[in-house]
């Protein structure tokens, strides 16, 4: 079913349909039509030389000898060539000649010179003349009727060769257009398939119009239309995420009120219970903070968002050591050692330095949060056909089947225990797509730590 | 100490109301920008605690013309707007530090303290870390009331670790203190220096703990 709609959908079926059938049927009907101008044409010049032969072999009779009958000889001097003839005088009796010829028609008896048609004989095609004729010496004013037979052999094999000569070329000549015509096709289609191949390659976040320069004046309309249609979804989509940014914003004030609250609650004098009871608040209060800040952060980096920002040169060492830096106290209060590490002095990368800021705050975040107390937390960064950087923690790591899905928003590893907002690997998923940069986790054997490397694409120009 | 508190959500300026009122601070409170204004404008506070999202007139604007006025107070701005421009926007405006929502009470409080200290004039004359004492003016260190005795160089880094107490200075940070003895300084110097200061400073419950790559940062052991 799908197959058949497609079938009747297909520009490139219509065409063919509707330019080669028609040619095709050309092709047909030229050919018949050639070969019956062909055969006729080869009879026209081999019915003159029979005329003018049968004319001669009446006067040769009219001319010979009183009383005798004239042999064959004299009759065709230059030999018979397959020709059988016969005469008949006015009564309708045989004078000489082949007597197994058809006999004169009476019509043949009143007709005005030779008359030529096609007729069996003898097993074979021929080409059958008669002609009526006075004789003005022999028996002057007697009237005979010569009847000639000659066979169509020859006029078929020049008739034969004059379709070829017309067909052959025809055919080719149609082989030709059809090729003309082909090639036609895929010049014109060419640019439809690159316009199936630039959409084919867009991103689901990719809402630029497409450009309509190249396409054929006759899409161009639809190409129009489309890029109308996606910019309406351009601005549904950002409506969305404005009330997802809106609604973040909206919830932080209320958050730091319920966080300030159980703060000042924990500052006073209450029973253990309420005391545990006002931690979990607390906590609770914390993790919902965060959650907004890395929904909020998400956003920010989503590629919409940072339309509007430069990226330029900058030096990865930098902001790295920057982001480290920041990290420190939070390690330390968990016993964590958090150290840094750098081959270069300066790595230049091509990007946006929050977005790049972001993205290390977010590596680093997630591995102090699943690196038990008195671990081991290392950032290094490098250079190698463009900067890198890794973070490699000593924590549990996380299971090989999980670690595709560990970028998806809100996906959290199963039985990991922590707090986290699940956004955090998807804000470095974001970060490093816009910059080019492919996020591995290296293969660490299990239970031993985690390896995450961010390589971004060479970047020439330093800071 | 006086404080004004503008900010329209009630839970929260609540709790701020009464953690300024449990620090020693008398802390009034108001919802609106333009009655916010107003009694900036009348001097009676020593401090405001500006929420930026207002009904009427916003925190920006408030900060704006209170600075156009001339008022040199003390303005810590609240908001739930984190991206950078709203920040140097602010700070721009003559803000004097700037803290996103939802944050820590203890925070809030350290920044209130640093804040109406400077207004004092006194600046941070004395810095403390344990039961040391560094008196920047008298370049004089004391450990549990005991003077020690260091060396120029020694007190330069010492101090720069102060001034970032908990936080973490580079070793770059530091030779750039000691650049105005006009000698190159090592990072191999640096690391004795941070000898030398540990023993001396044993038992005055502070650390100074090396960070991996990054540099060094003082705590309370």
């Amino acid at each position: 079913m799908r197959d058949d709609e497609h079938d009747i959908l297909s520009l490139k079926h219509h065409l063919v349909n509707w330019l080669f059938t028609p040619l095709y049927l050309l092709l047909l009907f030229s050919t018949v039509t050639g070969y019956i101008a062909a055969l006729k044409l080869s009879n026209q010049p081999y019915d003159i030389v029979l005329i003018e032969r049968a004319r001669l072999m009446a006067s040769r009779f009219d001319l010979a000898a009183e009383g005798v009958l004239p042999r064959q000889d004299e009759l065709l001097p230059n030999g018979a060539g397959g020709l059988v003839y016969s005469l008949f005088d006015r009564r309708g009796q045989l004078v000489l000649g082949n007597a197994s010829l058809p006999r004169p028609r009476p019509a043949d008896w009143s007709a005005q010179g030779a008359k030529l048609r096609d007729t069996i004989f003898g097993g074979g095609k021929v080409r059958l003349l008669t002609l009526r004729f006075q004789t003005t010496r022999r028996m002057p004013g007697s009237e005979f009727v010569l009847v000639l037979a000659e066979p169509d052999d020859d006029r078929l094999a020049l008739g034969r060769s004059i379709l070829g000569n017309i067909v052959i070329p025809q055919f080719i000549f149609i082989l030709i257009a059809g090729l003309a015509v082909w090639l036609g096709f895929k010049r014109g289609f060419e640019p439809l398939e690159k316009l199936r191949q630039v959409v084919a390659k867009r991103r689901g976040d990719d809402l630029r119009p497409l450009d309509d320069s190249m396409a054929p004046g006759e899409i161009r309309p639809l190409i129009q239309e489309v890029n109308a249609l996606i910019a309406r979804l351009k601005l549904t989509m950002e409506q969305q995420k404005n009330f997802i940014a809106n609604a973040a914003h909206q919830l932080r004030t209320p958050f730091a009120g319920l966080r300030a609250q159980a703060e000042l609650a924990r500052r006073e004098e209450v029973p253990p219970a309420i005391k545990a009871a006002l931690e979990g608040i607390c906590e609770g209060a914390g993790r919902c903070s965060r959650l907004v800040t890395q929904l909020l952060t998400l956003v920010r980096n989503e590629p919409e968002a940072r339309a509007g920002v430069a990226m330029q040169s900058l030096d990865l060492h930098r902001i790295a050591q920057e982001a480290a830096m920041h990290w420190v106290p939070e390690a330390m209060a968990r016993q964590i050692d958090l150290g840094y590490e750098s081959g270069d002095v300066q790595l230049p990368v091509y990007g946006d330095e929050h977005a790049l800021r972001d993205l290390i705050d977010n590596l680093l975040d997630n591995a102090i949060r699943y690196t038990p107390n008195g671990g081991h937390i290392t950032l290094r960064t490098g250079y190698e056909r463009g900067a890198w950087l890794r973070v490699e923690d000593d924590g549990r790591g996380i299971p090989l089947a999980e670690r595709t899905r560990i970028f998806d928003r809100f996906y959290r590893v199963s039985g990991s225990g922590q707090p986290g907002s699940g956004l955090g690997l998807a804000i470095v998923n974001e970060v490093a797509q816009r910059h080019g940069a492919a996020v591995e986790i290296e293969d660490v054997a299990a239970g031993s730590g985690t390896v995450f490397v961010v390589r971004f694409p060479h970047h020439a120009e330093a800071v | 100490m006086r404080i004004l508190i503008v900010e329209d959500d009630e839970v929260l300026s609540d709790s701020l109301i009464r953690a300024m009122a449990g620090v020693g601070y008398a802390a009034d409170h108001v919802a609106d920008g333009e009655q916010a204004l107003g009694m900036l404008r009348d001097g009676c506070y020593d401090l405001a605690i500006l929420d930026l999202s207002l009904p009427g007139m916003d925190g920006l604007m408030v900060l704006r013309q209170l600075r156009s006025g001339k008022r040199s107070l003390p303005v810590i701005i609240l908001t739930a707007r984190d991206s950078v421009s709203d920040r140097v926007l602010g700070l721009d405006l003559g803000a004097d530090d700037y803290l996103t929502k939802p944050f820590s009470l203890a925070e809030l409080e350290a920044r209130v303290r640093a804040l109406l200290r400077r207004g004092q004039g006194g600046g941070a004359a004395m810095l403390t870390c344990g039961s040391l004492e560094f008196d920047s003016v008298g370049r004089r260190v004391t450990v549990n009331g005991e003077p020690v005795e260091l060396s120029a160089r020694e007190l330069a880094v010492l101090e720069t670790l102060l001034f970032r107490l908990g936080k973490v200075v580079s070793k770059d940070k530091l030779i750039e203190s000691l650049c105005a003895w006009g000698d190159e300084v090592t990072p191999n110097a640096i690391e004795v220096y941070m000898h030398r200061l540990r023993k001396k400073l044993e038992s005055g419950g502070v650390a100074i703990r090396t960070v991996r790559g990054l540099g060094y940062l003082m705590d309370k052991a």
